[in-house]
Order: structure tokens, then sequence, then C-alpha cells
């Protein structure tokens, strides 16, 4: 094992990648969950999804956010969970760099509705940061401070 | 690598089916619980307000005659909008205040950015709500302003 993965295989440096992951995911998902018409306006005004997936999108992906975070919290399905958090992050990344290069000027809808701060890149790099944890927890998460193992 | 990759994929499998369903159903339980197909006109601008195009706000703008709202949030106010606008976001803006600050009824002109044009006619319902009469949306938000060659500055 080289110097490098030692270092990100540590497992508090991946406990706190999932920590990051879980606490960013559940944050954003309540405000969706408990609004979902309104988080249906938003991923209309991205205008991206044909009309007929907007609200399965909006109906789904907060609970997907809620659960996936709770779950690479306590160690459970964590792999599984980095998984989907990568997917729906790679899928806000094309959605925010799409809406940036087409210039909408729309609120991102990524942590509160209708409102919030507006698409810029910073938004963009906050993402990337995140792939990173995702990475991290996807290659050496689950191996500590784990609710099924307990806490080692 | 591939026995972690297959690993990820079994269980976020699992994970996205029973998600899936309970989302449903809690979502055809609850109040708040949307249709599964998007009626699209609920996106679509709803307000009692009437539509104003671009040039003829210009000709209100340059004789002074509208007082114009910004319905967007105070970051995006911030950024651009059209000059001397003032902000009142369809969030959280008070419009009680609006109503000590002008004391006629003047014309306003309510604006958003054309994908959340919804925004300013949400603005503009609760301005006719409190009895301001001469209320409009400008037609085509912010873009339409500017592909009209007309001024925007930095919101304060």
């Amino acid at each position: 094992m080289s110097k490098f993965e030692k270092v990100i295989s540590n497992k508090y440096l991946v406990f706190a990648a999932r920590l990051i992951l879980g606490v960013v995911f559940i944050y954003a998902s309540l405000e969706k969950i408990q609004n979902p018409a309104g988080f249906a306006q938003a991923i209309y005004n991205y205008r991206m999804v044909p009309e007929a997936l907007i609200n399965i999108m909006a109906i789904a992906l907060p609970w997907l956010e809620l659960v996936c975070g709770v779950l690479i919290i306590v160690g459970v399905f964590v792999r599984g969970s980095a998984l989907l958090i990568g997917a729906m992050l790679a899928v806000f990344i094309v959605a925010l760099s799409s809406a940036i290069l087409r210039g909408l000027d729309i609120s991102c809808g990524c942590f509160t509705l209708e409102g919030g701060r507006g698409i810029a890149g910073k938004t963009l790099v906050e993402d990337i940061l995140l792939m990173i944890c995702v990475a991290i927890a996807l290659l050496y998460g689950g191996k500590a401070f784990s609710f099924k193992k307990g806490l080692n | 690598m591939t026995d972690i990759l297959s690993r990820a994929v079994k269980e976020a499998v699992v994970i996205t089916i029973v998600v899936i369903i309970t989302a449903f159903i809690v979502n055809f339980t609850r109040d708040e619980g949307i249709p599964l197909i998007a009626d699209a006109e609920a996106f679509r601008i709803q307000t009692n307000a009437e539509f104003m195009v671009p040039a003829d706000a210009r000709g209100h703008f340059e004789a002074g005659a509208a007082l114009f709202i910004d319905a967007r949030e105070a970051d995006l106010f911030e950024t651009e909008s059209i000059e001397g606008a003032m902000n009142l976001p369809s969030t959280s803006g008070d419009v009680h205040t609006l109503a000590y600050m002008v004391p006629a009824d003047p014309a306003l002109i309510c604006y958003s950015a054309a994908a959340t044009e919804r925004q300013a006619g949400v603005i503009a319902d609760k301005l006719l709500e409190i009895g301001f009469t001469k209320v409009y949306v400008l037609h085509g938000g912010l873009e339409s302003w500017k592909e009209e060659g007309l001024p925007t500055g930095k919101g304060n």
C-alpha cells in the first residue's frame, strides 16, 4: 500500500468524508421533501428534464438523498450509498454546468427552493469536492464507525 | 476494484428500489403530495396582473413613470438588475413596506428571470391583494429587458 493510499484510507479521514456527504445530503433533502411541488418547479426551471419525468424526480430524488445521507453516516450499505450520491452529484454537475453555459438566471435549488443562492461556479466547485469524498467512501468506506460492525 | 464496484452496484439497486417505493407511498398519503405526471401549465406563470412587453416597459422606464420590482432573491438582484429597481423577493419580500414607502398608486412592473417568471407573478399578486391597482409583470423577464438594450446595474 503506497503512502498516499495509507493516508486516504485512514479510518478517521474516511469517516469524515462519509460524515460530510451524509450531513450535506440530509440537509439538502429536507426542504425538498417538505415541498415536492417547489422542487418540481426548481427542476422545471433547468429546462433539461422532460415534463413527464419532472414530478417523478421531484418525488424520488429527495428521499434518495435523505436515505443515502443517513446510511452513509451510520455505515450501512456505505458503498451503495456512496455510488448513488456520486451518481446524483454527477447529474447535478451536468445540470449546473449546462445552466451556467446557457446563461440561465435561476436559483440552483440545491438546498432551498424558490430562491436561495443562484447558480455559480462556486456551487460547481463544491460538488466536485464532494465527489472526492464519494471516491474515498466508495473505495474505503464501511471499515470503521459502522453501525453494523460497532465503533472500532 | 471490480468487486467493490459490483458490491456497490448491488447495494445501490436495493437502496433505489426500497426508496422509490417508499417515496411514492409517502407521496400519495400526504397532503403535500403531487401527481406522478406533472401538469406543465402549473409550472408556468399564473397571475392576476397584466403582462407588459419590454417595449412598453421601456416607455415607463424612460419617463420615470413606474417602479420596477425585482422578485428574485437578493444575491441575484445584487449581481444584476434593472437600474433603479427595488428588490422584493417572492419568498420573503414584505409588500406592506412598499405601501408605506410609495404614498400614491404608481405603476409597478414586477420582473424576475425568464425561467422563473412565476416569482414575478407571486409578488405581483401580493401587490394587487394589498390594494395597488397598476401592477404588471414584465414579459420575458430580465432577459427580455436586456435584449431591448435597456440599462441594468448592480442592485443595492
